[in-house]
């Protein structure tokens, strides 16, 4: 097995998966893919709940419905990925905002609307062949784009805000976005000329 | 047989002194620091007398919260005669925040509609408006009690002829909407948007706010347009999530640079309900505290999981009281500062603080001084909470690195 993907309500891959029962079939039918379904469900979520639940060694993915853990269910999933480097993929419709991190581990929050589209079956085909390169493929594919552009707009707004919230999470997450993209120079107000480049040359290649 | 004899006589002495009805509740704190000290001196390992003097422990605990016979305004439960005066009851309030995780009517005031729930926004506030369990929460917590009833319930709050409320959120006064209030605004757009729509049906989250209920300004760094927005706002005040915690405690680590802030990076993630924004006032006073010491830099921040509790620390290591800590009276010990943590976290969490405290005749004593523990009472002057109750000491046998503030949340 490679990836876990716990989902307590499976009503919603029907509803959300732009092929419906296809989707959810293909899904099922991958070998490296294990998704408990109905009361080996529950059982699986309880004993994470209760930090008794014994994840194997060839476990390299997690996918989990966020509201179903308890606030010990997923600080024992977060300790268990960070312990072992497995990625983690949050999904809830309680989740307004994508949050990405790479930090400790590889750790994804996303919405469910966001989650089941028609990004998640090659992104799990990717994943098992070994071909994905980062868990923000089930959020955009243009992701290195988005974040450049995003980069782009932050360094414009750190300059103009008075406001030290949000002064304070905007350079935070240009932090996060260097981290994140890691180019051999650091994206701030002096590199924009770099950072210029790098956008244009994925452009051109689009 | 002697010593087990004698050991004997020695328990039923204290108990009869600790059950003594003549003793103030700071002469049973003194009596019951003194047995526990005698008791260490005597044998650490002795188990059973240890978990004797617990059950003693437990029993005046018991005595003490016995509400006081109705008819005296002390009761503060519902058709209590003193309406400002609040129970810690941090469980109450971690119990019913989870209900917006859990497959009840709340849940959907703050996740997104992914499947189709309800076929109107009438059978929708139905469905809420069925649920009372808030109201218990007016007499335990009334900041949380006001910001539920504000942002899913009708407020008493005065409109003026536009129609914009006086009073905004309890924290966060710039907004002033919530599912049902005022005039029912969200709801009759629900009604013409989403309700027995097949076709271009829209959600309530995606309600546009009218100009003047939009706040001026960003509110915690983000500008407010959308219902969805006001949304998430509220579930940042009851749920640190993701890297909330972790994020405020990186703030003020950033306006604070000459203090080392130890161990912040283990908070990633950590995720759980409690109003937020009173232990983040709790956070800044006990930075303020902290910040007297200028010698000592070092701030260690831990937590422990625990099967149901959540335990925080925040210690500054190497720093002990210089305060001395009156046995007879413990509640000289506390100064403004612990007084407004105290206020601050009232049923949230239970607080403590964790040192070697040197008590009036100059000796050393590695204690717990617990002073907000379940069931005491404080008032509500309509802003803040003052506790009103006695501070208990106990022995603290781990190590002892400096000054700790312990926060002991329910999960």
């Amino acid at each position: 097995m490679k990836i876990l993907f716990v989902e307590d309500r499976p009503s919603r891959q029907l509803l959300f998966l732009p092929n419906k029962e296809k989707d959810v079939e293909h899904i099922r039918s991958l070998k490296s893919v294990y998704m408990p379904e109905s009361n080996e469900c529950k059982e699986i979520i309880a004993q994470i709940n209760q930090n008794n639940y014994n994840f194997e060694n060839s476990l390299k993915l997690i996918i989990v419905h966020k509201s179903a853990l308890e606030t010990r269910g997923l600080e024992y999933i977060n300790n268990f990925c960070k312990n072992e480097k497995v990625k983690l993929v949050c999904f809830s419709g309680g989740i307004s905002q994508l949050t990405y991190n790479n930090e400790d581990y590889e750790f994804l929050n996303i919405n469910s609307s966001d989650f089941y589209t028609e990004r998640l079956v090659p992104f799990l085909n990717g994943f098992i062949a070994e071909k994905s390169e980062t868990l923000l493929e089930l959020a955009n594919k243009e992701w290195k784009l988005s974040y450049m552009l995003l980069a782009r707009q932050i360094i414009g707004s750190i300059a103009l805000e008075n406001d030290e919230d949000v002064k304070f999470n905007l350079e935070d997450k240009l932090d996060k976005i260097n981290n994140i993209l890691s180019f051999d120079f650091t994206i701030n107000s002096e590199n924009t000329e770099k950072l210029n480049t790098e956008i244009k040359r994925i452009i051109l290649s689009l | 047989m002697i010593l087990m004899k004698e050991r004997k006589n020695k328990y039923d002495f204290i108990q009869e002194i600790l059950e003594s009805k003549k003793l103030t509740v700071a002469q049973r704190e003194r009596v019951l620091l003194l047995a526990a000290e005698e008791i260490k001196h005597e044998n650490s390992n002795d188990i059973d007398l240890l978990k004797r003097l617990k059950e003693i422990e437990e029993k005046i605990s018991q005595l003490e919260s016995v509400p006081p016979k109705s008819g005296d305004g002390e009761t503060g439960g519902s058709g209590s005669k003193n309406k400002n005066q609040l129970t810690h009851n941090p469980k109450l309030v971690s119990q019913y925040l989870k209900k917006f995780k859990e497959n009840t009517p709340l849940k959907w005031t703050t996740h997104t509609w992914d499947e189709k729930k309800y076929e109107t926004i009438d059978l929708f506030i139905e469905d809420l408006n069925e649920d009372k369990e808030y109201n218990k929460l007016f007499n335990v917590h009334r900041d949380m009690y006001n910001l539920i009833n504000y942002f899913i319930y009708q407020p008493k709050d005065e409109l003026n002829e536009k129609g914009i409320p006086k009073y905004g959120w309890p924290n966060l006064q710039d907004l002033k909407i919530g599912w049902q209030f005022p005039n029912h605004l969200l709801i009759n757009w629900c009604k013409e948007n989403f309700d027995n729509k097949e076709d271009n049906r829209k959600y309530p989250f995606q309600f546009n706010l009218p100009k003047e209920l939009q706040p001026q300004k960003p509110i915690k760094g983000k500008m407010i347009t959308t219902f969805e927005n006001v949304v998430d706002i509220f579930k940042t005040e009851i749920q640190f999530r993701e890297d909330y915690f972790y994020k405020e405690l990186k703030k003020r680590n950033s306006r604070l640079a000459d203090y080392k802030f130890e161990g912040i990076e283990n908070f990633k993630n950590l995720d759980f309900y409690t109003y937020t924004n009173g232990f983040l006032s709790a956070l800044d006073t006990v930075l303020n505290e902290i910040k007297k010491n200028e010698t000592e830099k070092n701030i260690l921040f831990s937590y422990e999981m625990q099967e149901n509790d959540l335990i925080i620390d925040i210690t500054q290591l190497n720093s002990f009281p210089t305060r001395k800590l009156n046995t007879n009276n413990l509640a000289h010990f506390l100064g403004g500062g612990m007084n407004a943590i105290s206020g601050s976290i009232f049923s949230l969490c239970d607080f403590s603080i964790i040192s070697k405290f040197t008590n009036e005749k100059n000796n050393e004593i590695s204690g717990e001084l617990l002073i907000v523990y379940d069931g005491i009472k404080g008032n509500w002057s309509g802003k803040d909470v003052s506790i009103n109750a006695v501070p208990r000491l106990q022995v603290y046998n781990k190590e002892i690195t400096g000054f700790t503030y312990r926060f002991k949340f329910y999960l």
